[in-house]
C-alpha cells in the first residue's frame, strides 16, 4: 500500500513573490515549509541568483531546486551555462524548458541534474511523449519535472499527462502542481482542476516534491499548501477509482 | 495567420495520403478555447492563399473551407446540436485528418471527443466482468455516419442535378467505404487487441485512470492512415493473402483512375445513360465489387474473431 501522507509540498519563489527570490525565501520559511524552487524565469535574474543562491542559508529546506530562465537570446546560452556550472556543485535539480535550448551539446555534462518540465500548448516542443523523447534523446540522463497545469491544457482528458507519466515517470524528480488557464497564466488550484488531475493521482510516488506555482498572496498561499496536501493525502476528497482500488486492495 | 487555439485541419485524400491530380482540399479551421472576431478573416484568407497556390477549394455550400469548433465537435455528440455538419466533421476528425497548422489542437480535440464516447460507454459495464471492449457509442457514431454518407450520396447527386454523379458514386463504392472500414476496425481491434492496452490491471475498472488508456490507444490508431491500419490487421492477424490482394490491388486500381485526369474527367461528364455501357465505369464498379469482396472475407471469412465482431456488433 502506498503512504501519501508525507507528501512535501513547497513553493516556487517566483509564484509568491515576483523577481525577487531572497524574499522568497522568508515567505517559504513563514509557511513552513519543507521544499522551495528557487525561480529565475527571466534571464535578467539568473546570474543574481546563481552567485546568490549558493550563499543564501537554505539548510531548514529538505529539497531546492532551481528553475533556470525560461527564454534566452541564442547569445546568452552561454552565459546561463556558466551560471549552471557555477551553481551545479550544489547538486539542487535546475528545472529547464526545453524550447528555451538552443544547442543540447553543451547540457549534456550535467546529467540527472537537468530536470526536463513538459510545456504548456503555447510552446513548438516538449509537450507531449513524442515531443519529450526528441528531448531526451539529445539529454539521455536528464530528469523529468512533471507539470499538471500545462498537461491539463495541453490535453484535458489527462490521457497525454497519463503517457508522459508512463513514459518518463522513472525520471519523475519533482512536480509543479498548479492549474493554467487558456491565456497561458498559472492560477489558483481550483476544484474543476483539482477534479482533472485526479485522474493521475495514482501515477506519482510520494517521495516526490511537489512545487506551487501558482500566484497568490501570502496569506492564499497556506490555502493552496493545504488543497495540495489534501489532493496527495490518503484520504484525498479526490480520490481518483484507480485510488480506491490501490487503497482497498 | 493561424491563432493559437485553433488549427488548419484537412480532410479526404490529402489526409488519408492518397492524394491525386484533381483532388479537391477539404479543410477547416478548427478553435478550440476562445474564438476571435478575426478568424471569420482567417478563413476568407486561408481560401485566397490557397486558391493562389491552385489547390482545388472544397464546395462553396458544403462542410469544408469554414470554421469548425472543438466544443460543439465535443459536447455535441447525438442531440438536436449535432447537425449533419458537426457529425461529419467530428467522424472525419477521427477517420481521416491531418493537421498542417496546430497538430496540439487538433490532438486535444480527438482526445476529448475519444474521452466523451468512451465515458458515457462506461456506465453500463457489468460487473461480473464480462464486459465486451468495443466502445459501442463511437462504433454506433461511425455507423451512422457511413449510412448517413450513403444516404447522402442520393441528395447530392440531386442537388447537383446528376453532375458528377458517376465520381461520387464510385467514391463512395471505395474511398468513403474505406474510412467506414477503418473506422469499425479501429473499434474491433480495442476488442482484438486489448492485450497491447498498457494497463496494470483490468482497465474496464470504470475509472478515469483505464479510460485515458484507453484514450491513449484509439488515439495512436487515429494516428494511422485508413490504409496503414487495414494493412497492419491483415499482416498481424496473418490473413489470407488472396483477401489482401483483393483489397489492396483494386484499391490502387481505384487511385490510378483517380490520378489520370482524362479518366477523371471523363467520369465527371458521365450520364446514367452512357454509363450502362461504358467501359471505364463497368471497370471500376468490377473493382469496386473485388474491393467488396476482399472485405467481405476480411470481416465475415478468413478470421473467426473478426466474423464474430461483425455479426454482434456491424448490424444490430
Amino acid at each position: 500500500m502506498r503512504s501519501f501522507d508525507k507528501r512535501l509540498v513547497g513553493f516556487s519563489t517566483g509564484a509568491l513573490t515576483r523577481g525577487d527570490w531572497r524574499t522568497g525565501i522568508e515567505r517559504c520559511r513563514a509557511l513552513h515549509l519543507e521544499v522551495i524552487e528557487l525561480s529565475a524565469l527571466r534571464y535578467e535574474e539568473f546570474n543574481g541568483l546563481v552567485d546568490g543562491a549558493k550563499n543564501a542559508k537554505l539548510s531548514d529546506f529538505s529539497y531546492v531546486s532551481i528553475h533556470l530562465p525560461a527564454s534566452y537570446a541564442t547569445e546568452d546560452e552561454l552565459s546561463v551555462l556558466k551560471g549552471v556550472h557555477r551553481i551545479a556543485e550544489m547538486e539542487w535539480p535546475l528545472i529547464l524548458h526545453p524550447d528555451a535550448v538552443k544547442d543540447w551539446a553543451g547540457w549534456k555534462e550535467f546529467g540527472s541534474l537537468i530536470c526536463i518540465e513538459n510545456m504548456d500548448k503555447r510552446k513548438l516542443t516538449g509537450r507531449t511523449v513524442d515531443e519529450l523523447d526528441q528531448v531526451f534523446e539529445c539529454l539521455p540522463e536528464a530528469s523529468f519535472c512533471f507539470d499538471y497545469g500545462h498537461a491539463k491544457q495541453v490535453d484535458p482528458t489527462m490521457s497525454q499527462g497519463r503517457s508522459l507519466l508512463e513514459r518518463f515517470g522513472n525520471r519523475l524528480r519533482q512536480i509543479h502542481f498548479s492549474d493554467v488557464d487558456s491565456n497561458n497564466h498559472h492560477v489558483s488550484l481550483n476544484y474543476p482542476a483539482l477534479e482533472t488531475f485526479a485522474r493521475l493521482r495514482d501515477m506519482t510516488v510520494p517521495i516526490v516534491p511537489i512545487i506551487l506555482e501558482t500566484a497568490v498572496e501570502q496569506h492564499e498561499a497556506e490555502a493552496q499548501v493545504e488543497l495540495a496536501r489534501q489532493f496527495f493525502s490518503e484520504h484525498s476528497p479526490f480520490a481518483s477509482a484507480s485510488d480506491h482500488f490501490l487503497i482497498s486492495r | 495567420m493561424i491563432r493559437p487555439d485553433s488549427a488548419f485541419v484537412v480532410f479526404g485524400s490529402l489526409a488519408r495520403k492518397e492524394y491525386t491530380n484533381g483532388s479537391d482540399l477539404d479543410w477547416t479551421l478548427l478553435i478550440d478555447g476562445q474564438t476571435h472576431p478575426q478568424d471569420t478573416k482567417t478563413t476568407v484568407d486561408l481560401k485566397a492563399l490557397l486558391e493562389r497556390e491552385n489547390w482545388k477549394q472544397p464546395s462553396p455550400r458544403g462542410i469544408f473551407g469554414s470554421l469548425s469548433f472543438g466544443h460543439s465537435l465535443v459536447h455535441d455528440i447525438g442531440g438536436p446540436g449535432d447537425t449533419y455538419i458537426n457529425t461529419t466533421c467530428r467522424v472525419l476528425l477521427l477517420l481521416e485528418s491531418l493537421a498542417i497548422v496546430g497538430g496540439i489542437v487538433r490532438d486535444r480535440v480527438i482526445r476529448a471527443v475519444l474521452a466523451r464516447y468512451l465515458e458515457e460507454d462506461t456506465h453500463f459495464h457489468p460487473s461480473n466482468g464480462s464486459r465486451s471492449f468495443v466502445p459501442r457509442f463511437l462504433l454506433n457514431d461511425i455507423v451512422r455516419y457511413w449510412r448517413t454518407v450513403a444516404v447522402d450520396y442520393a441528395t447530392k447527386t440531386k442537388e447537383h442535378d446528376h453532375k458528377k454523379w458517376a465520381l461520387r458514386n464510385i467514391k463512395l463504392r471505395m474511398s468513403r467505404k474505406l474510412i467506414f472500414v477503418s473506422g469499425l476496425l479501429m473499434c474491433f481491434l480495442c476488442q482484438l487487441s486489448r492485450e497491447k492496452i498498457p494497463a496494470d490491471r483490468d482497465i474496464f475498472g470504470d475509472s478515469d485512470a483505464s479510460n485515458a488508456r484507453f484514450v491513449n490507444f484509439l488515439a495512436r490508431m487515429i494516428g494511422q492512415t485508413p490504409l496503414d491500419l487495414l494493412a497492419s490487421v491483415l499482416l498481424d492477424r496473418g490473413l489470407q493473402q488472396g483477401t489482401g490482394e483483393l483489397i489492396f490491388d483494386n484499391y490502387d486500381k481505384f487511385l490510378a483512375a483517380l490520378d489520370d485526369a482524362k479518366k477523371r474527367a471523363w467520369l465527371e461528364n458521365l450520364t446514367y445513360e452512357e454509363a450502362k455501357t461504358d467501359d471505364l465505369f463497368n471497370e471500376l464498379r468490377q473493382v469496386s465489387k473485388n474491393f467488396q469482396e476482399g472485405l467481405r472475407r476480411l470481416f465475415f471469412e478468413d478470421d473467426s474473431e473478426l466474423r464474430k465482431l461483425s455479426q454482434v456488433y456491424a448490424i444490430f
